[in-house]
């Protein structure tokens, strides 16, 4: 079922391994918004800080949680400090912080590794009121809210008053099952979650009370992982090239304009799925912005709609997928070990990519989505927990917004990859 | 007094008639037929064999020869685990049973990973246990099988009034993961694996 | 100041000094110079002081007086009057311990009569109730030994009391009552024992009954200094006693106990039951008869929903308890206990295997084991059903449960019964046996069973072959043609039957086969041994080698003594005609094989009575004679060395229990072995045709079988020196030589006195031979000079401290160095040839003193020796750790750890590893200690020596670099495995918790180890670190 290896365009090629690596399990890898390190949730307890000049351990975020650190996520546009929300089994989220006046590190981490102990991250506040596990956390992209969820099937938004003053400002039970992910959308306070219950929800505030506002079915199994695309994209990929489109292609850039960012999810059933939503009639390409709120809207119902199913090419489950904010190009990693990259393109007319999947509106769809790359054992036998794109940030770097891909391992490693133009003919 | 337990009369297969490998070393099907009695006559430290060569090695030096983990090394791991409710092998209950195992080697050439699926079989049909004897044995081949092998386990299809339920949980690696940090619960798998030799 | 006063002013702060106040007082009473009535006057105004510890005290210090003045100082009518002075002292609140004293003491210093043991008695329980008065046991605890005394010694009084008075026994009772105290409880229990054993109780027996079973279950922790030394045991066993001391508290004593049964503590159930059985076998047939049932009901479930093993187990012996009271009595109501017995587990069979059909033949055992009655009603009472279960029965599982459930009754029925050789617990003439009944539907049913049973139907066949022994075995239950068909039947599954599984079935049949011998010898001659040998071929010339297994089954049978000589017998003879009939080698050797296997069994036969044997006529000459002969009476096999040394082994287990004068037949042989070349053409040993040499391996073996003061061919100094000349040819093979050699360490042990070793080894230290000249050394003289060393220590002789020096100092050779550490294994290796049965002088601690010499001179060379020939002491050191006795190894753990873990990177040397492993094993065990500081540098080595992934080795192993890249064999991979299985069970959590993480990750290399025994041994590992957890992490 390997495709011959001369269709994909890229190659993935081992740049480094974060070293020295973890003893045991780790769940996922974040990179910092500005600064050039990650953030690692181990299942020792800990969150291993690297830096991505050296690929060495620049801190280990120890003594906070009684269980594993599952998941974690950078507090957007802090001013002189990291801010680093974690969540994990002991049902708690920690907010840590560690101030980064000092000598930016990220720029000359190499010699920075040995004084972490003076200047290290501080526990500031522990988030309690889950009552079990926490699977995921997420900053809203205005830094104004944290989004967390847990097995205990709900999803809890928090509002930083001030600092280290959290209120919860809702709990959403919508799910039947474990929640296993949440993300906001790029632009607007839209929040969706994946679940144990194989659905995916999205939630906005209706005068000042949260609600769902779609249920996404389509996936056979849990869904382990949901992302939006990036903002603005329609600038950055295929869509790019302008000219010499068909009058039906610019319809559909303009229809896709009008959605907005796009949502991508991956599941227990193997299959990346990307969901697009319906644009209302007479509302703008977002519609935040506008409506007064004085007006209720009759209706914040949203209309998500299945716009692609990528092709398939993991064999057991897949547990996370990143976007790329540069290229729009997807990584999906999981249980099997591989890493694989997709890449949308026009379809051409002659032969169409993708076989129509099941009720979804793919005939429409003029754009069709490749696997590009696609690598196995990428963590030699063990599976791999998370995938994301981050920006290059070592000396060999090829061009400004150069993309690596971070992939996370059972085997208690993080791994980098480059992303390598294939001289092949496809 | 222990008519809370799900079912307080279970079957017991005899130890004789569980699957298994033949008693090594006289497991190597002998071309004379015979038992080895007579090879231990001379005893291992006689006169006839010198240490002065070398030492001596005693037959067992390193043939390349690979064994591979097969089904019945599989039943070996699993079914000396004893019942949370009684105190019997899950061997000895049929819970385990050596046609329920399946390898699958790997799917590609380019892949190392091979899949055991193992489908338990619960003393009766709404055994509320069934989802911790399904994890006992999950907990147990990922402590005992090299990384390479990924664990299914499974209930055996129509033998328990909530088996999908059951394998969903069975399957979900983030609540596995969970509940080998929960104290109490690894408390009961631990009792369970205590019988594993 | 007077004595009393002097009494009252010590009386607290000075014991010692108011003891001899009352002492000196005692004296001038025996002096006469302090008269009895005086000292009464005197103490009066303190009697009658306001302060009652005044009084109380005063009381004390007569009652002292009186235990301390000699018996004959008292008239009979001073005691009385003091006697009832004192009771008149009780109606006063104080003093009333000292009271007690001064009553007991006066009781010891004469006989009291009825009316006033009586009186006292009365007195007592009217004006007194220490339990009210007293919070202190010190004064309740004379009062009741008082009573406890009058109980031992005025039975008769106090019981006239209690036939008179109807409410004295209540109130007799209630004087008691409250008691808490555990020393005083323990007399307490022993006073009311009497009434309810000896009184007649009727109306009080419930009263009496609560007064002892409001403490039930009785529970008390000893204080950790508890001066008396009181046990909960020894409370818990009174009680008990009075529960179960007469059958007239069965209605009180039952319902209560029953009713406790139900409760959720183990321990209290564990009283009850105890309890009940303690009563059960007291109380008498006629009053357990009424309650067998309920009680049968109560007990069955401890039994059939096992919580605790040993709880079900005393149930069991309550059950087993009430049958035996029962069958004390009459018929009917032991029929009706069994009756309702069988009948439920009857029903539990049906649905059998089950865990209470299980549950039920346990039951069905342990009562039926009590008696021949038992056994009879109840065999009577299950087996039809069983039957006739197990012929409607649809499964295989099914029946096998059933026959679980008969062959044991059949085993309990011979515990009553007896077997052929000895009677069984119901005498040599016991009521006629029920099996007899049923013993040939069970024949039938089982003989098909196993017969006709497919054969993956393991357990279902073990099940009928059981049965079929258990038959065979029960006393005069089948006539020797039915035992004789059984044997057919199994002889049959031994001969022809085809492998199958772990072939637990075969190896059954033979042991059964065994065990029948020794029950019924003669038929299993007669039966058996035909078919064997049957199946043995006097020749093999046809090429078939099914003849193994029938030789195996039959060298087996050779353990029972029964018929050992039969089977050596027949096996002689099939040996002989092979020969003649040019059999192949392969056949004669496993014939030889079979013999010896034979006679190691009967070893002590032949030690016990070695002259009445025939074996050295029958068997050794001519076996002798055919090695040496050169006609073809000597078959070929006999060209192979391995085959003499069976030859050898054969002749040995004979001729070492003869007399001198016999051996010395042989011994003039040794050499020659009958040949009729006269010694003194060989010199001694002949050293041209390497082909006759061969036969010095049946020589050696000879030498070893003799006396010390058997007489050599010759000199034994010129014999030495040609054997030591002998071994030196280059051209000998590797047995031979080695058999040589043995010869040297047996003549130096054995035939050279102490008096004279010293000049005997004289040639060999010094010229000519020279054996420790260091420029003469080669491979064949480091042998020898290990052969003599051996022959040496073992005689602990004084020469070793001189020349294990010597030997040492090779160690650091550059060319032989390395073998001779090699040697140092075979010194102390057990040898079969050098022992006490082959006479060799064995000093019980050659160990030691090897261990001595050797170890710590060992370890200092080894820091000063080079580091190309520090591996040459570490294998040294192995060589000799390997066969240390641990207790002796352990002086030494400290300056050995280091050593030992230096020897794991030793490459190549597998044997030097896997001998470290097991000492470090054992001193993980013994003295954990010893490794602590090493746990590091162990646990990394173990895990290299363990994993053969050379990728990951050395990864953690910072000091152990390169070592692991050559895989170790599988059998050392494993034992690493074991030995660092043992580092979390024995170091403390703290010591390896830091390594849990790495050691497990490091673990899933060796889980894919290549071989299954390897990945086992890691399984297990793995799972002992695994459980090494991260301490308190829950809520």
């Amino acid at each position: 079922m390997a495709p011959p290896p001369d269709t994909c365009a890229f190659t993935l090629r081992p740049l480094a391994t974060l070293s020295p690596p973890s003893n045991s399990r780790t769940w996922q890898s974040v990179p910092h918004p500005t600064l050039p390190m990650v953030a690692t949730a181990c299942s020792d307890r800990t969150v291993r800080v690297y830096s991505l000049t050296s690929f060495t351990l620049l801190h280990s975020i120890t003594g906070g949680h009684k269980r594993s650190v599952r998941c974690a996520s950078w507090k957007p546009h802090t001013k002189g400090q990291s801010v680093l929300a974690t969540g994990s089994f002991d049902a708690s989220a920690g907010i840590w912080r560690r101030d980064e006046r000092a000598g930016l590190e990220g720029n000359d981490a190499d010699n920075n590794d040995d004084d972490d102990d003076d200047d290290d991250y501080q526990f500031s506040c522990i988030l309690d009121g889950h009552e079990s596990e926490i699977k995921s956390v997420a900053w809203s992209p205005s830094g104004q809210y944290l989004a967390t969820c847990s097995r205990d099937k709900s999803v809890w938004i928090w509002e930083e008053l001030e600092d280290d003053n959290f209120e919860t400002i809702a709990v959403l039970n919508e799910h039947d099952g474990d929640v296993k992910c949440v993300a906001w959308h790029p632009e607007e306070d839209l929040l969706a979650s994946s679940s144990y219950d194989d659905t995916v929800r999205l939630y906005r505030e209706d005068s000042d009370d949260w609600q769902q506002v779609a249920n996404i079915e389509g996936h056979g199994m849990t869904v382990w992982w949901v992302e939006f695309e990036g903002s603005g994209m329609a600038q950055r990929d295929f869509r790019a090239v302008k000219e010499g489109l068909a009058e039906e292609q610019k319809k559909q850039v303009e229809d896709m304009e009008r959605s907005g960012p796009r949502l991508a999810t991956c599941s227990d059933d193997c299959t990346v799925r990307i969901w697009r939503r319906k644009p209302k009639e007479n509302s703008g390409p977002s519609n935040n912005a506008g409506m007064p709120s004085i007006i209720r809207s009759m209706n914040i119902d949203e209309e998500w709609i299945a716009d692609a199913v990528l092709p398939q090419k993991h064999e057991r489950a897949i547990y996370a997928l990143s976007w790329s904010r540069k290229t729009g190009l997807i990584v999906s990693s999981g249980s099997d070990g591989k890493i694989i990259v997709y890449k949308e393109q026009w379809k051409n007319q002659l032969s169409n990519g993708v076989p129509p999947e099941e009720g979804a509106t793919q005939d429409s769809n003029l754009t069709e989505w490749v696997v590009v790359a696609e690598l196995f054992s990428s963590h030699d036998v063990f599976e791999v927990n998370h995938v994301c794109w981050a920006p290059r940030r070592d000396k060999g770097k090829r061009s400004e917004d150069e993309e690596v891909i971070l992939s996370t391992g059972d085997d208690g490693e993080v791994r980098i990859w480059t992303l390598d133009e294939e001289t092949t003919a496809s | 007094m222990e008519i809370d337990k799900d079912n307080a009369n279970p079957t017991i297969l005899n130890p004789s008639d569980l699957p298994s490998r033949r008693r090594e070393p006289l497991a190597k099907q002998r071309d004379d037929g015979g038992s080895g009695l007579f090879d231990h006559l001379v005893p291992a430290y006689n006169y006839l064999n010198d240490p002065f060569d070398g030492p001596a090695s005693s037959g067992d030096s390193d043939d390349g020869s690979v064994e591979d983990i097969d089904e019945q090394e599989i039943y070996d791991l699993i079914s000396s685990i004893s019942d949370p409710e009684h105190p019997l092998s899950l061997g000895s209950l049929a819970v385990v049973n050596l046609p329920d195992i399946f390898i699958q080697p790997p799917t590609s050439p380019r892949s190392a990973i091979s899949t055991v699926l193992v489908e338990i079989t619960p003393t009766i049909t709404h055994c509320s246990l069934a989802t911790v004897i399904g994890l006992g044995v999950r907990v147990r081949l990922e402590q005992a099988l090299p990384p390479r092998f990924r664990v299914d386990v499974r209930i055996k299809k129509g033998t328990h009034s909530t088996d999908d339920a059951v394998n969903k949980q069975l399957g979900d690696k983030e609540r596995v993961a969970a509940a080998l940090e929960n104290g109490t619960l690894m408390g009961v798998i631990r009792k369970m694996l205590s019988t594993c030799e | 100041m007077s004595d009393i006063q002097q009494y009252l002013l010590d009386y607290d702060k000075n014991k010692r000094g108011a003891a001899a106040t009352a002492q000196q007082t005692a004296t001038r009473l025996e002096k006469r110079e302090l008269k009895l009535l005086d000292l009464v006057q005197e103490l009066g105004e303190y009697f009658n002081s306001e302060d009652g510890a005044v009084r109380s005290k005063t009381m004390a210090y007569l009652a002292e007086v009186l235990a301390l003045v000699p018996q004959k100082v008292l008239s009979l009518q001073q005691r009385n009057l003091l006697c009832d002075f004192t009771l008149s002292r009780l109606e006063d609140s104080e003093g009333l311990g000292s009271c007690a004293k001064a009553l007991t003491a006066l009781e010891e210093r004469g006989k009291w009569d009825h009316e006033r043991v009586q009186k006292i008695v009365e007195t007592l329980l009217h004006n007194s109730h220490p339990l009210r008065q007293y919070k202190q046991q010190s004064e309740r605890y004379p009062v009741l030994r008082f009573i406890d005394t009058l109980m031992a010694k005025y039975r008769d009084a106090l019981r006239a009391m209690h036939d008179d008075k109807p409410d004295f026994l209540s109130y007799f009772i209630a004087y008691f009552d409250g008691e808490k105290d555990p020393r005083n409880l323990m007399v307490v229990f022993s006073i009311l024992r009497v009434p309810m054993i000896e009184w007649n109780i009727g109306a009080n027996a419930q009263e009496l009954f609560d007064a002892v079973f409001n403490y039930f279950p009785i529970t008390f922790r000893p204080p950790p200094d508890d001066p008396y030394g009181i046990t909960a045991q020894d409370l818990k066993d009174r009680l008990r006693d009075c529960i179960s001391s007469t059958s007239d508290f069965a209605p009180y004593a039952f319902p209560a106990l029953l009713d406790k049964l139900d409760s959720t503590s183990m321990n209290t159930k564990r009283d009850v039951l105890q309890a009940i059985t303690a009563s059960v076998a007291e109380y008498g047939p006629r009053t357990i008869a009424l309650y067998s049932i309920t009680l049968w009901d109560a007990l069955k479930f401890e039994i059939l929903n096992v919580q605790e093993e040993d709880l079900a187990k005393d149930a069991l012996k309550g059950l087993a308890a009430i049958a035996k009271t029962l069958s004390k009595g009459t018929t009917g109501p032991l029929n009706s206990y069994l009756r309702p017995i069988t009948k439920e587990c009857n029903e539990h069979f049906e649905d059998a295997p089950t865990k209470q059909s299980q549950a039920s033949a346990r039951i069905l055992n342990t009562i039926s084991s009590i008696s021949a009655e038992v056994t009879n009603i109840i065999l009577a009472g299950v087996l039809p059903t069983i039957f006739t279960l197990f012929q409607t029965a649809e499964t295989m599982a099914k029946r096998r449960g059933l026959l679980e459930v008969v062959v044991p009754l059949i085993h309990a029925d011979i515990e009553v019964f007896g077997d052929w050789k000895s009677v069984g617990t119901a005498g040599p003439h016991p009521a006629a046996n029920a099996l007899v009944q049923f013993k040939d539907q069970a024949l039938e049913i089982m003989s098909n069973g196993l017969t006709n049973a497919p054969p993956k139907e393991v357990s279902f066949r073990l099940a009928c072959l059981g049965g079929l022994l258990q038959l065979s075995k029960a006393r005069e239950l089948l006539s020797d043609k039915e035992i004789g068909n059984i044997i057919q039947q199994f002889h049959a599954i031994v001969i022809h039957e085809e492998s199958h599984g772990k072939d637990e079935v075969k190896d059954a049949a033979i042991n059964a086969l065994v065990e029948i011998a020794h029950q019924k010898p003669q038929v299993v001659i007669e039966k058996a041994f035909p078919a064997f040998m049957a199946q043995l071929p006097d020749t093999d010339t046809d090429g078939q080698t099914g003849y193994l297994p029938v030789l195996e089954a039959f060298a087996k049978l050779g353990g029972e003594e029964k018929v050992f000589s039969t089977v050596i017998l027949r096996l002689k003879n099939k040996f002989s005609s092979a020969v003649q009939q040019n059999a192949s080698s392969a056949y004669v050797v496993a014939l030889l094989s079979a013999l010896l296997y034979a006679l190691n069994q009967g070893s002590e036969q032949l030690e016990q009575n070695p002259e009445s044997s025939s074996y050295y006529q029958d068997i050794v000459l001519p076996i002798i004679k055919r090695t040496s002969s050169s006609d073809d009476s000597r078959p070929k096999a006999f060209d192979e060395e391995s085959t003499l040394d069976l030859v050898g082994r054969i002749c040995n287990i004979i001729i070492r229990p003869l007399s001198v004068e016999q051996q010395n037949q042989i011994s003039v042989e040794l050499y020659t072995l009958f040949s009729g070349t006269p010694q003194n053409e060989l010199s001694p040993i002949k050293t041209d045709a390497i082909e006759k040499s061969k036969t010095m391996v049946v020589s050696t073996h000879l030498l070893a079988s003799l006396r010390k003061d058997a007489i050599l061919p010759c000199e034994v100094n010129l014999l030495i020196s040609s054997v030591v000349a002998f071994s030196q040819q280059p051209a000998l093979s590797l047995p031979v030589r080695s058999a040589s050699l043995r010869q040297i360490s047996l003549l130096l042990n054995k035939f050279v006195p102490a008096s004279s070793l010293k000049t005997i080894m004289d040639p060999l230290l010094n010229s000519p031979i020279d054996l420790f000249n260091l420029d003469k050394l080669d491979p064949f003289r480091i042998r020898i000079i290990f052969a003599c060393l051996k022959a040496l220590l073992l005689r602990n002789s004084p020469s070793l401290s001189t020349l294990y020096p010597k030997l040492l100092a090779f160690l650091s050779h550059p060319k032989y160095g390395k073998t001779v550490a090699h040697g140092f294994t075979t010194l102390l290796q057990p040898d079969d040839l050098l022992t006490k049965a082959n006479h060799c002088l064995i000093n019980g601690l050659h160990k030691q003193k090897s261990f001595a010499l050797l170890v710590p001179n060992i370890t200092t060379s080894f820091r000063e020796a080079t580091p190309e020939t520090k591996p040459n002491y570490l294998i040294a050191l192995s060589g000799v750790l390997k066969w240390m006795p641990f207790d002796i190894v352990v002086e030494e753990v400290g300056l050995l750890v280091p050593l030992l873990l230096q020897s794991l990177d030793l490459q190549g040397e597998e044997a030097v590893k896997e001998a470290a492993i097991t000492t470090l094993m054992s001193i993980l065990g013994e003295r954990p200690d010893a490794v602590k500081e090493h746990a590091g540098s162990l646990i990394s080595r173990l895990l290299n020596t363990s994993t053969v992934d050379i990728k990951k080795a050395g990864e953690v192993g910072k000091s152990a670099e390169g070592s692991g890249g050559v895989a170790a064999p599988p059998r050392v991979r494993g034992l690493a495995l074991k030995c660092l299985a043992l580092v979390p069970e024995k170091l403390k959590q703290e010591v390896v918790l830091p390594y849990r993480r790495q050691v497990v990750k490091r673990l899933t290399g060796a889980l894919d180890d290549r071989k299954r025994e390897v990945r086992f041994c890691a399984v297990r590992c793995r799972a002992r670190w695994l459980e090494v957890d991260e301490v308190g992490d829950e809520d």
